[in-house]
């Protein structure tokens, strides 16, 4: 008899537990459905991205171990402590390689990552004609910029962020670098309870996340228009649950004929 | 007369294994004792890695880059370079090489290459290691290159380049254009020398152009940092740059 209550506790525990865990995957926004902007400051890549803080590398040889390893140390810190990259003997998930073609190019990543597009394997190749061109600031830097690839950042057009897309010894890792790469670590998740902000665009809710400030985009639906006065007005009825008000000012030759406000 | 049949069929067998061992085997573009250079078949699905490059200025673009040619591709190949280097250590690497039916040679200060109607190029981007963004190079495209001489090169070459190509494409991502439409679609490095007006954003462009891009992955990012400049107009353009630098068709 108690033994049967117990089961039935339990069966009822477990469906509870399923179901709320359901719901928060289904609240949760994941990083494929999030764009980003100049407002965001920051990139990504794709959808893959590392998924945590933690990744490991070893090199291709010890040659090129003697010579890069210094700049390789000195861009993962620039990092601090939002991520956590360190060297092991063996069973690492990374590689740093070295290459000889001059490609216009001071180091490249790329990746391989599994169908929930968290990183698996990765490899940072030096392309060494041009990288030793570089000063050790600006080496540092590439290093850097390269390890925001691998965790799954994309380019940036702003020259002061790491991200961006040519050598530079000036850029460095921003604000905005970090917030991309704590949405990368997932240190920074996306729910229910996340705080964001409403922006319009055309009919286009940008549904953005006041902490990465990547956004999401919703498609709002007209549910009623007006004149009034010298504008139009148009009532939407967003999915995201916000009834919204906007007016422009009123043109005659795009505003067709209305009514006056009801 | 059975053992005629069965010896004759042995002899047929042979033949086609043989015949099977070559096909299959690599084709040898160049080898040496520290290099090997193979063919390799391109991959199906390509390989996207993301770069950080390298700046580049005007006094290397028109001062120091011995070869810019404008022609047409044929015969694109992959080819696994896999090489010793002075250290002794074994590295591979892939590239691409594609013979190019030159129209014109803008300049040429090459002492090596002389004014050839078809010449070998090396381009540093495969179905192994692509980038959004670069260009495509496929036979019966027409491009315009800046290119260096391995020839020429002043600093040990341990992949022997010179070997097995004329000329080796330069910094490819900004500076290989592609001619369609009687346009070349470039990067923001050239719109900028030439001003507006010359220069008109390829999201203005016609469908060709835009289908062109549509091949270099994510359409929407490269139409923003694409123009288009009129052939003609770029070509002068160029060569004006190569003069004002001290260069030219030699």
């Amino acid at each position: 008899m108690l033994y049967s209550r117990v089961k039935w506790i339990y069966r009822v525990v477990l469906v509870v537990t399923c179901i709320f865990c359901f719901s928060l995957i289904a609240s949760a926004t994941s990083i494929s459905s999030l764009c980003t902007d100049e407002t965001s400051g920051w990139s990504k890549w794709d959808d893959r991205h590392m998924g945590g803080k933690y990744t490991t590398y070893s090199y291709s040889n010890s040659i090129i171990e003697s010579e890069f390893s210094n700049y390789v140390e000195q861009g993962i810190n620039m990092w601090g402590n939002s991520i956590s990259c360190t060297q092991v003997d063996s069973g690492a998930e990374g590689t740093i390689c070295a290459s000889y073609l001059n490609i216009g190019a001071t180091a490249s990543v790329s990746s391989t990552f599994d169908s929930s597009g968290h990183v698996t394997s990765w490899t940072l190749t030096i392309y060494s004609a041009l990288f030793n061109t570089g000063t050790s600031e600006g080496k540092t830097r590439t290093i850097a910029h390269e390890i925001g690839h691998v965790y799954g950042l994309g380019h940036v057009d702003d020259s002061s962020n790491i991200m961006y897309h040519t050598y530079s010894v000036t850029k460095s890792v921003t604000a905005a670098d970090l917030r991309g790469m704590n949405l990368m670590t997932h240190s920074h998740n996306h729910s229910s309870t996340t705080s964001y902000n409403l922006e319009w665009l055309g009919t286009i809710h940008k549904k953005r996340c006041d902490t990465c400030l990547a956004y999401e985009e919703i498609q709002c639906t007209e549910t009623s228009n007006w004149h009034s006065g010298q504008y139009h007005y148009f009532q939407y009825n967003c999915i995201c649950g916000n009834y919204t008000l906007r007016k422009i000012p009123c043109n005659p030759t795009i505003c067709p004929t209305q009514s006056v406000k009801p | 007369m059975r053992k005629k049949f069965v010896f004759a069929a042995g002899i047929v067998l042979v033949v086609l294994a043989i015949a099977g061992y070559l096909l299959a085997a690599p084709r040898v573009v160049y080898r040496s004792d520290k290099v090997c250079v193979t063919e390799v078949s391109k991959l199906k699905d390509k390989v996207f890695s993301s770069y950080e490059w390298a700046p580049l200025d005007e006094g290397t673009v028109y001062g120091s880059i011995p070869v810019i040619v404008t022609g047409k591709v044929k015969n694109t190949r992959e080819v696994k370079i896999e090489f010793t280097d002075p250290a002794g250590q074994a590295y591979t690497e892939h590239i691409t090489l594609f013979e190019l039916t030159v129209s014109e040679y803008l300049s040429n200060t090459s002492v090596s290459l002389s004014k050839d109607p078809v010449i070998t190029v090396g381009y540093p981007f495969t179905s192994r290691n692509s980038a959004e963004g670069v260009p495509v190079i496929e036979n019966g495209k027409e491009f315009l290159l800046f290119c260096m001489v391995p020839a020429e090169y002043t600093y040990e070459d341990p992949l022997c380049l010179a070997q097995y190509m004329d000329c080796w494409a330069y910094s490819p991502y900004y500076l290989t254009l592609e001619k369609t439409d009687g346009v070349y679609i470039a990067d923001s490095f050239f719109a900028d020398q030439l001003g507006q007006g010359q220069a008109i954003e390829a999201q203005d462009g016609s469908a060709a152009v835009k289908a062109v891009l549509s091949q270099r992955t994510e359409y929407g990012s490269i139409l923003s940092g694409s123009y288009v400049v009129e052939a003609e107009l770029m070509e002068q353009a160029i060569k004006q740059r190569v003069e004002s630098f001290g260069q030219g068709v030699s």
